[in-house]
């Protein structure tokens, strides 16, 4: 049982340089992140927080798009940066994206089964033109789509939550381990989420496959994942089971981001008005909490230096929240 | 009782496209709609994306270039007293009304902020648009009055807008569009691609401006969290009609449409893992709508009647009416 | 059977792109003039226009001579046939060389990036910065005797090919951070397949437009360089052609037929083929192919 797991983020920092030569700053967008998902247990891990919390800058990176500044990412115990030629190839088979504009996912000028048939064939998945329509057809159908939904057609002949399927059935014909979805619903009505958040549910039991899913929209978090780490600012300000920590959140944060979902309920109206966050560079800025300025339960300490680590006990499943609140 | 300040009436607008050669397609995206905005109220317009919800709104508002061409019906703006014709009106008159009477904010329009003026020149220009005799001290006055009242650090005026996050630009827009003292706001989509914590601060800030500025406000957006938290009234729209509209306490305890009652079943809830399933199929077509209620091929309760008659207004108090077979029965 | 629906699609195609625009109805119609005259026409030449005293000379037109005849007995109307093939040649040749290298070396530091980038932009910017018409009239100083249009062509090309590299760069630069981009690697598509699938129909309005304006800079450059006698004065260009009336003072002389038809022509097909580059890129651009696309082949 001494496998290596199948994706390890470890103490990983990502700096941005913006402005000028000359007039430039930094923008610590992630900072000495460690994230673990096990081999044998597929789970769906959500990254959740506002934008500018650094949860895409951080998919980006687990995808290889984006280089750490510091730290590693390990896939199944190897270092991604420095993968080459055959390893990387078998890595970009096991690890796909699902990203948020279904309409940017695919070249406008191009039919989309360019990509279908694409995945199929150019890793020598498929050992024939049959053999990868097939692979093609089994796809779409977990999608609940079909060959001839899909065959011969532009991106802009199909429907956002159509389009988004496709790009789901593009990313399992090579059948991946690990799906990073970067918002996948986002910019799809919301009376079609749930159709293809089920797909993806589906894919976990089905398909033996764990997602990472990086969304600012709580609901669906909780219906879909396992776990959860919320992040702020760049850091993980709290990390454990999923339900729990939306059901009793301990981090002020947490609690923030569950107080402002808008509840269909209009006997469930907000009462108090919240703090603006301001000028958002100014929050980056910060030595210690990130969040300690709209922070309601903000000392001196916090916004001086780091919050500490408090690690709870649930049972086998790790929790932990970085708070002065707690120690 | 409250007083109608827009009344719409049996509005037609379609996009009459010409394809290649000499055929004309008709898109109906607003087909034969009629509802009444009060003044002082927020009220939301729900619907899919293609329903037709934006046509309306830019119709409402008098914007309508070629392709789209008002079929029929009339939207009459009642303000001080005074009845305006929006659909009569020329370029100059709409443009005295644009703005200073009512305000449009498009979707995305955190993009339209000119990247290369700060904020404050902006809003100069906004006011020099309209009216020049507004020196530029009491102008700059003005603004920062203003951006103080709505609720942004004044610091916002001196800074361009890449400077700004996506969620402070749409508060500048909401500004941008109350500067002049419109009493009318129509709002597209004001918080899609923002996440939930600006989100609130946006809607907060909007029912901040219905109280202090007394404006009437409409709301489109596909969420209905957000009808939730805001809106005194909602209307649902489905491929170009209006299929139910009502106070938003009763449409979220008692949805009368299976649309409406779909849309409200499939919304994801903390605490509540029970499986979810969102409408199938996809909204119809609107150049070639289906025969009969539109809903009908999509709609579990469908009936013959529904498959060959559009459905009737069915009025259950006079404040919430639903266009449905299955309610006429009662 | 195949071949022939093939053929009227392509047809269809033609005919479709004819239309499109007033521009290129009216630039093909200009370089089709140009190109018959050029490379039609002058095939028919009963004598080389070039040799000196073939015709008595100064006289007007007329229907035996039909643009008249030069100071130095040449026929006007054959040479210009000569000369619009020589002046497109080299046109052609040095836009298209230079397009050639440019765009490569640009597609390479668009997507390789790191030190082969940085290198290649260093070469770049040395070339862009070095003047070109100093230098093209230094070397065709140099070596005026054996200057011939395709190797002045080849000049022009060799000292024109920096300005692409930035252009094609900077579009793939753009081009790369698309989600499309990384989705097609996910895809299993290398690099190679990327930039000429993916990327080529996002830069074709430009290549093509740049293609275009740099056969109008090459003839400028010719016209330019023969105005001052500096080029192969034996070889039948537009700009020979100008170079010669000048010297003969047509103008004076009021042999108006040897100094305007070079200058006509040049008016016309810079116009012309300006015109053509703007229909081209108006119908390239991915915005109205999309819409052409959602037009015509809806089933």
């Amino acid at each position: 049982m001494n496998r290596p797991p199948l994706l390890e983020v470890k103490d990983v920092t990502r700096v941005f340089k913006i402005g000028g030569l000359v007039f430039g700053t930094r923008l610590t967008a992630v900072e000495n992140v460690n994230l673990t998902i096990e081999k044998e247990r597929s789970i769906v891990l959500s990254l959740v927080g506002e934008s500018g919390s650094g949860k895409t800058s951080l998919g980006r990176m687990i995808l290889g798009l984006l280089k750490p500044t510091s730290g590693q990412i390990l896939y199944e115990g190897h270092d991604i940066s420095k993968m080459k030629g055959k390893h990387l190839d078998f890595f970009k088979q096991k690890v796909q994206p699902v990203f948020q504009n279904p309409f940017e996912a695919f070249n406008p000028l191009k039919k989309v089964d360019r990509y279908l048939h694409g995945t199929a064939i150019n890793y020598g998945l498929a050992k024939s033109r049959d053999h990868a329509q097939k692979m093609i057809e089994e796809s779409l159908y977990t999608v609940g789509l079909t060959y001839d939904n899909v065959a011969g057609k532009f991106p802009h002949e199909f429907s956002g939550g159509e389009l988004q399927r496709v790009s789901i059935a593009r990313a399992l014909i090579s059948t991946p381990q690990l799906l990073v979805a970067d918002e996948p619903v986002s910019m799809i009505d919301a009376s079609l989420r749930m159709g293809i958040i089920n797909i993806l549910l589906d894919l976990k039991s089905k398909y033996d496959m764990s997602i990472i899913y990086i969304t600012h929209d709580l609901d669906t978090a909780y219906y879909i994942s396992d776990e959860i780490a919320v992040m702020n600012r760049g850091r993980i300000v709290e990390y454990g089971d999923a339900q729990k920590i939306l059901t009793e959140p301990l981090h002020p944060y947490t609690c923030l981001l569950l107080e402002c979902l808008p509840e269909p309920d209009p006997e469930k109206r907000w009462r108090e008005r919240i703090k603006f966050s301001g000028i958002e560079t100014k929050e980056f800025e910060v030595p210690g909490c990130k969040f300690a300025r709209r922070c309601p339960h903000a000392k001196d300490e916090c916004l001086k230096t780091r919050p500490p680590r408090k690690e709870i006990k649930e049972g086998l499943k790790s929790r932990y929240v970085d708070c002065f609140m707690y120690t | 009782m409250s007083q109608t300040i827009i009344d719409v009436n049996d509005l037609k607008a379609y996009y009459n496209i010409r394809t290649g050669g000499n055929t004309t397609v008709s898109v109906k995206a607003v087909d034969n709609v009629s509802f009444q905005i009060n003044k002082g109220e927020i009220i939301g317009i729900i619907g899919e994306s293609g329903c037709g919800k934006s046509t309306l709104t830019k119709t409402i508002y008098g914007s309508i270039y070629s392709p789209l061409t008002v079929v029929g019906g009339s939207v009459v703006y009642n303000i001080d007293s005074k009845k305006i014709d929006i659909l009569k009106l020329g370029r100059s008159a709409l443009n005295r009304i644009w703005w200073e009477i009512i305000s449009y904010i498009p979707q995305g329009s955190m993009s339209i902020l000119n990247p290369t003026i700060r904020i404050r020149d902006q809003f100069l220009d906004v006011i020099n648009a309209h009216d020049k005799s507004i020196g530029k001290k009491e102008a700059k006055e003005m603004i920062l009055k203003h951006i103080d009242r709505v609720g942004l650090p004044s610091e916002v005026a001196t800074s361009f807008p890449h400077q700004l996050s996506g969620g402070m630009k749409q508060r500048v827009v909401i500004a941008l569009a109350t500067i002049l003292g419109s009493k009318i706001l129509l709002a597209d989509e004001p918080t899609t691609a923002l996440d939930v914590v600006v989100q609130r601060g946006i809607l907060q800030l909007l029912s901040k401006i219905r109280e202090e500025l007394k404006c009437t406000i409409l709301v489109i957006t596909h969420d209905m969290g957000v009808h939730a938290q805001i809106c005194d009234r909602v209307a649902i729209m489905y491929a170009g009609k209006m299929v139910e509209i009502g106070p938003v306490g009763e449409i979220y305890k008692e949805p009368l449409h299976p649309y409406t009652r779909f849309l409200i079943q499939s919304l994801p809830k903390i605490g509540d893992k029970s499986r979810k399933i969102s409408v199938s199929g996809r909204p119809p077509s609107l150049q070639d709508p289906p025969r009969g209620c539109r809903f009908h091929p999509r709609c579990a309760f469908a009936k013959d009647i529904c498959k060959n008659f559009d459905p009737n207004i069915v009025l259950i108090n006079p404040h919430h009416w639903a266009a449905c077979h299955l309610l006429e029965a009662k | 059977m195949v071949v022939i629906t093939n053929l009227k699609r392509y047809a269809r195609f033609l005919w479709n792109f004819l239309r499109f625009s007033p521009n290129i109805t009216v630039g093909i119609v200009i370089c089709l003039v140009i190109l018959v005259m050029g490379f039609g026409i002058s095939l028919f030449a009963p004598y080389d226009p070039r040799r000196w005293g073939s015709t008595p000379r100064n006289l007007p037109p007329s229907s035996d001579y039909l643009l008249g005849t030069t100071s130095i007995g040449q026929d006007v109307f054959w040479f210009l046939t000569y000369a619009i093939r020589n002046s497109m040649l080299l046109g052609v040749v040095g836009s298209a060389i230079g397009l050639v290298i440019g765009t490569v070396l640009g597609l390479i530091a668009g997507y390789k990036g790191g030190i082969i980038e940085k290198f290649i932009l260093l070469i770049t910017d040395t070339i862009i910065v070095v003047p070109t018409l100093p230098i093209l009239i230094l070397v065709s100083t140099m070596i005026k005797k054996q200057l011939d249009m395709v190797m002045l062509g080849t000049i022009i090309a060799l000292l024109t090919w920096g300005l692409p590299v930035r252009n094609v760069r900077s579009m793939i630069l753009s081009l790369r951070e698309r989600e499309f981009s990384h989705v097609a690697s996910f895809s299993g598509f290398k690099m190679l397949n990327i930039i000429t699938s993916e990327y080529t129909p996002h830069v074709l309005p430009w290549i093509s437009a740049s293609f275009i304006s740099r056969i109008n800079m090459a003839i400028g450059m010719e016209v330019t360089l023969s105005i001052f006698g500096l080029s192969s004065l034996q070889e039948a260009t537009l700009g020979t052609m100008i170079y010669w009336a000048l010297n003969y003072q047509a103008l004076l002389k009021g042999l108006w037929w040897w100094i305007l038809t070079p200058v006509v022509t040049i008016i016309f097909s810079v116009l012309g083929l300006f015109i053509l580059s703007v229909g081209i890129s108006e119908f390239l651009n991915p915005r109205i192919r999309l819409h052409r696309i959602m037009i015509g082949e809806k089933k």
